[in-house]
C-alpha cells in the first residue's frame, strides 16, 4: 500500500513538474520567439518598452477557459471543468500582462488544463473518428495508445493550440516526459491526458 | 414650458423590447406586433395573395368588458378578466402556407393566472378549426395546444411551478410539417433554476391544417362568458388573464435547429479540420497572431479563417483588409470588444463586471458598422432581441429598473455578435405604484445608460459623471484637464459650487492653487447632467418626474446644490445648462474642440466630446491597449494619431482601428 501511494506520488509530483516545466517554456514552447519577453509587458516603464516588438501576453482569468476550449474544439466543458474554473480563476492574471505571471496562476492554469484535457478526451470518444479533432483514427476504446498514435495526436494538440507544428526536440521530450512519468504501461487515458495537459498548460498555448 | 416638454416625453409613448419585426420573417403570413394596441382594437399585418402586406384588424369583442383588458402598458395585451379580440376571417392569409412545406405558429405570452383547480382550457389564441392554443391549470400542463383532433401539451412537471406563473413572458412554438409532423415548443422563462432556452415539449403526428376556401375567425384571449369571473374557481371557469406581446404565423415548418438555436457564444465552437498540409509558415503565424490578438481565443492554425488569412497575406494583400475576417468572429464581439467596453462602464474600470447596457450598446453600435460618435451622442441601446434569442423582457422591470435583461443575456450565453438590436433610450419611473417608461429625449449614448449613471451619478455632487466622461472618452483624467484660468479671459470660476470651500483648511491660496484648477473645468460642465440622478435602482430625471423629492422645484438634482453653506457665494445650478471652461490653452491643444460652446442637457455635452480631437486619439489609445497588451508611450504619439486619423476616415468605424492597430509593427512587431 504504502509502495503504490509512493509510486502515486512520485506520478503526481512527476506530472506536475513536467507540465510545469513545459508551462514556463524551458522545453516545447518558444518563450523566446515574441522576443520582447517580460520587459515589454504592460505595467513596466516607458523605459523598458522596447518598440516595434509584440509585447507578450497570457490568457486571462476572463477567458482561460473559453480559450483552451476553443483551441480544442470543446463545445461544453464538463461541471468538474467549471468547478475547477471557478476555483482557479483569483489565482488567474486579470488582464494576461506577463507581469501578473506567478506559480499559482500556472499551478491553477495546469490544473484546469489537465480537467480540459479529460473532456476531450471524453467528448471525443463519443464522436465518430472523423468527426474528432485530435484523436482521428484512434481506438480510444483501447486499452493502450501506441506511440505512433500518441505522436499523431501531440502533433494535433499542438496544430490547435501552439498554433503550429511542435519540432522534433518538442515531441521528443513530451513522449520522453510521458513514459518516464508514466512507465510505458500507463494505458491510453493517462497517457493522452498527460501529454495533453503538458501541451494545454505550456506557454506557447497560453500566449495570446 | 416645463409641462410642454413632460407632454411630449408622455406622448412618445412606452416601447417594449418583445418584436417580431416582420422584415425578418419572409414567409410571415399575420403578425400582431401589439405595439399599438388600444382598448378597443390591435392592428396586425398579413400578407395577401397578391403577395403584398394589408392591415389586419383584431376587434375586441363587442360583448366583452372594456375594463378586462389593458392594452396600455408596454407593448402588450394585458388580459385581466375574460375578453378577447378577434377577426372574423383571416383565412385568406392562412391560406398562403396551404402549399408550403408546413407552418409555424409563434407566440410570447406571460400567464398570470395560477389557480389550479379549473378543469377547462383557457383560450389564449383560437383559429377555429385550424389550430387552438390553450392555458390549461387542471394540475396538467400548462400549454395545450389542439390541431385536428391531436392535441400536443407540455410536462406538467415541466412548467408547473410554484405560483411563477407569468414573472417571465414565455416564447411558444408550434411548428407542422407537411407529412404531418408537429411539434410544440416553449421556452423556459418561469422555470425557476433552469436555463431559459426553449425546448422541444412534444410531438405528434396531426393532419397539417389548410385554410382553403374557408372563413377562418382569429381570437386572442378567453372567449366572453357572461356567468365567468377570474375568482371563479369553478370548472365552468374559462379565462385567461396573462400578457400577450404578438402573435405571428409563418409559412414553412422549422426543424429543431431552427427553433431551439440559442445563439450562443462558448456553446458554438465547432470542431476544427486538422490538414496536415495547411500553411505553418510565417504567412500563417501572423495570421494566427492577428487572429488570436483582435478575437482573444485561439484557434487552430488550420481553422478556415486563419487559413484565408494566411493564404491572402503571402499573396500581399494589405494586412489590415486581411484582418477584416477576424473582426466577423464571435471572439471579437464576445470577448475582446466586450472587455474593451466593460473597462470603460464602471468606477473601478475593471473588466470583471456583468454584461449591462453600456456594454451590450458599445458592441452593438461597433457590430452594425455605425459610428462611434454614438457611443457620446446616440439615442438608443442595444438590448437582446427576442427573434434571437429566447429572452424576453420587460422594459421597466428588466432593463430600466434593474440589470436583469443582461444578466439574463449573459446567463444563456448568448453571442454579443448576433443577438444585439438597438432600441430608443427610455426612462422610467414609478409613482403610485404605477410604472411609466418614456423616451429620453436627453439621451447622449453610452453617457446615459444606467450602468454609467448608476457608476458615476449615485451620490455624490454631480462631478464624477464629468470626470469619467473626459477620462473615458478622451482618456484625460481630471488633473490633466485642471486649468485654473490664471490669464485666461475665457476661462471662469463662476461657476464652481457652493459646496466647495475658497479657503481650505483657512488658506485661500490652497483653493486658488490646487482645488479651482479641477473645478473650472468640471463644475462648468457638470450643468448638464443636473436632471439627472440615481436613486433606487434606476435612473431618476426630472422632467420625467418633477414630483420627485431628489429634485428641487427648478428639477435640478438637489445633490447640486447641497452644502451651501461652505461657500453661499458660489454658483447655484438652476437648470441643466454648462459652460465648457476647458478652452485654455492647454485644454485647446490636447483636447482640440471643435466649435466649444455653452450646451444644455447631456446631449449636449457628448455632442462636443464627441466631436474633439481627443475622442478618436482616446480610442485608438484604448484598442492599442486592448489588442497590444500595453499602454502606447509617448515615443508612439506619432503612430496614435496616425491610428486616429484611420478613425476620422473611416466614419468612425472602430473595427477599422482594431484591425489597422493590430497588423501594425508597433503592435505585432516587424
Amino acid at each position: 500500500m504504502n509502495k503504490r501511494n509512493r509510486q502515486i506520488k512520485i506520478g503526481i509530483s512527476l506530472f506536475l513538474s513536467a507540465a510545469f516545466m513545459l508551462g514556463f517554456g524551458h522545453a516545447c514552447s518558444q518563450f523566446a520567439a515574441d522576443g520582447s519577453g517580460l520587459v515589454n509587458s504592460s505595467g513596466f516603464g516607458e523605459d523598458n518598452i522596447i518598440l516595434n516588438e509584440k509585447t507578450v501576453s497570457t490568457v486571462y482569468a476572463k477567458q482561460a477557459l473559453q480559450s483552451m476550449s476553443s483551441c480544442l474544439g470543446i463545445a461544453n466543458p464538463s461541471m468538474a471543468t467549471q468547478k475547477t474554473y471557478e476555483d482557479v480563476q483569483q489565482s488567474i492574471s486579470e488582464r494576461g500582462n506577463a507581469k501578473e505571471v506567478t506559480a499559482p496562476m500556472m499551478m491553477g492554469l495546469t490544473s484546469l488544463a489537465g480537467d480540459v484535457c479529460r473532456d476531450l478526451l471524453e467528448e471525443e470518444a463519443g464522436l465518430a473518428s472523423a468527426d474528432r479533432q485530435i484523436f482521428e483514427n484512434i481506438d480510444l476504446s483501447a486499452d493502450d495508445i501506441s506511440e505512433e498514435e500518441l505522436a499523431l495526436s501531440i502533433n494535433r494538440m499542438a496544430r490547435s493550440c501552439w498554433q503550429r507544428n511542435e519540432t522534433d526536440q518538442e515531441l521528443g521530450a513530451i513522449l520522453d516526459s510521458v513514459y518516464d512519468a508514466l512507465g510505458s504501461d500507463a494505458g491510453l487515458r493517462k497517457k493522452v491526458i498527460y501529454s495533453c495537459t503538458a501541451i494545454l498548460a505550456s506557454f506557447d498555448s497560453l500566449k495570446l | 414650458m416645463r409641462k410642454l416638454i413632460w407632454l411630449t416625453l408622455l406622448i412618445s409613448g412606452p416601447l417594449f423590447a418583445v418584436e417580431l419585426d416582420d422584415s425578418d420573417r419572409g414567409d410571415t403570413v399575420l403578425y400582431f406586433p401589439f405595439n399599438d394596441a388600444t382598448l378597443d382594437q390591435a392592428v396586425g399585418k398579413g400578407l395577401n395573395s397578391n403577395g403584398q402586406q394589408e392591415n389586419v384588424v383584431l376587434e375586441r369583442d363587442q360583448d366583452s368588458q372594456k375594463t378586462g383588458v389593458r392594452a396600455d402598458d408596454n407593448g402588450h395585451i394585458h388580459f385581466d378578466t375574460e375578453n378577447s379580440f378577434r377577426n372574423s376571417n383571416v383565412g385568406p392569409y392562412l391560406k398562403q402556407c396551404d402549399n408550403s412545406d408546413g407552418v409555424t405558429f409563434e407566440t410570447w405570452v406571460a400567464p398570470e393566472h395560477t389557480k389550479d383547480s379549473t378543469t377547462k382550457n383557457d383560450i389564449i389564441v383560437n383559429f377555429p378549426g385550424y389550430l387552438t392554443l390553450y392555458q390549461h391549470y387542471d394540475n396538467g400542463p400548462l400549454y395545450k395546444v389542439t390541431i385536428g383532433n391531436e392535441t400536443l401539451e407540455t410536462d406538467p412537471n415541466v412548467l408547473k411551478g410554484n405560483g411563477e406563473y407569468g414573472s417571465r413572458p414565455q416564447k411558444v412554438v408550434v411548428s407542422i410539417r407537411k407529412d404531418g409532423l408537429a411539434k410544440l415548443y416553449v421556452s423556459s422563462g418561469v422555470e425557476p433554476n433552469k436555463e431559459n432556452v426553449i425546448i422541444l415539449r412534444d410531438q405528434a403526428n396531426v393532419s397539417m391544417p389548410k385554410a382553403g376556401s374557408n372563413s377562418i375567425r382569429m381570437t386572442v384571449g378567453n372567449i366572453y362568458a357572461p356567468n365567468y369571473r377570474l375568482e371563479d374557481t369553478s370548472e365552468n371557469s374559462r379565462t385567461f388573464a396573462g400578457k400577450i406581446y404578438n402573435v405571428a404565423v409563418s409559412c414553412g415548418y422549422q426543424d429543431d435547429e431552427e427553433v431551439t438555436k440559442v445563439y450562443g457564444f462558448k456553446n458554438k465552437i465547432e470542431k476544427v479540420s486538422i490538414n496536415p498540409n495547411a500553411r505553418t509558415d510565417a504567412y500563417a503565424e501572423k495570421a494566427a497572431t492577428i487572429y488570436r490578438r483582435i478575437a482573444s481565443v485561439k484557434v487552430p492554425v488550420d481553422h478556415p479563417v486563419v487559413q484565408e488569412m494566411a493564404n491572402r497575406l503571402a499573396q500581399g494583400e494589405d494586412a489590415a483588409q486581411v484582418a477584416k475576417l477576424v473582426t466577423e468572429e464571435k471572439g471579437f464581439y464576445n470577448v475582446t470588444l466586450r472587455d474593451f467596453a466593460a473597462e470603460l462602464s464602471n468606477r473601478e474600470e475593471t473588466i470583471n463586471v456583468p454584461l449591462n447596457d453600456f456594454i451590450a450598446t458599445l458592441i452593438g453600435i461597433v457590430k452594425d458598422d455605425r459610428s462611434a460618435k454614438l457611443f457620446l451622442t446616440g439615442t438608443e441601446i442595444y438590448y437582446g432581441d427576442s427573434k434571437k434569442v429566447p429572452l424576453s423582457a420587460e422594459v421597466y422591470d428588466d432593463i430600466i429598473n434593474s440589470n436583469k435583461h443582461y444578466e439574463q443575456l449573459d446567463e444563456l450565453n448568448a453571442d454579443l455578435s448576433v443577438v444585439l438590436s438597438p432600441m430608443p433610450q427610455q426612462i422610467g419611473k414609478k409613482s403610485d405604484g404605477v410604472e411609466t417608461v418614456s423616451r429620453n429625449t436627453d439621451a447622449a449614448g453610452l453617457l446615459t445608460t444606467r450602468a454609467f449613471i448608476s457608476a458615476h451619478h449615485i451620490a455624490g455632487t454631480g462631478r464624477r459623471p464629468v470626470e469619467f466622461a473626459f477620462r473615458e472618452f478622451l482618456c484625460l483624467p481630471i488633473d490633466q484637464i485642471a486649468d485654473s484660468g490664471k490669464g485666461d479671459a475665457y476661462v471662469l470660476d463662476n461657476r464652481i459650487g457652493r459646496d466647495i470651500d475658497r479657503a481650505p483648511g483657512g488658506e485661500a491660496s490652497k483653493f486658488e492653487n490646487n482645488c479651482k484648477a479641477c473645478h473650472v473645468p468640471m463644475d462648468g460642465f457638470r450643468g448638464a447632467f443636473a436632471y439627472y440622478s440615481w436613486v433606487d435602482s434606476r435612473i431618476n430625471y426630472s422632467l420625467m418626474e418633477p414630483e420627485n423629492e431628489e429634485f428641487d422645484s427648478n428639477g435640478v438634482a438637489t445633490k447640486f446644490n447641497e452644502n451651501s453653506d461652505m461657500y453661499p457665494g458660489g454658483y447655484v445650478t438652476i437648470d441643466n445648462s454648462f459652460k465648457n471652461y476647458a478652452i485654455g490653452k492647454k485644454n485647446m491643444a490636447q483636447i482640440g474642440w471643435d466649435n466649444p460652446s455653452s450646451g444644455v442637457g447631456v446631449k449636449d455635452f457628448g455632442r462636443q466630446l464627441a466631436n474633439t480631437e481627443a475622442f478618436p486619439r482616446c480610442m485608438a489609445k484604448r484598442v492599442y491597449k486592448s489588442v497590444c497588451k500595453r499602454e502606447p508611450v509617448a515615443a508612439e504619439d506619432d503612430f496614435i494619431e496616425k491610428m486616429a486619423d484611420v478613425l476620422k476616415n473611416e466614419q468612425y468605424n472602430l473595427k477599422r482601428l482594431f484591425e489597422n492597430i493590430a497588423v501594425s509593427k508597433e503592435c505585432i512587431g516587424g
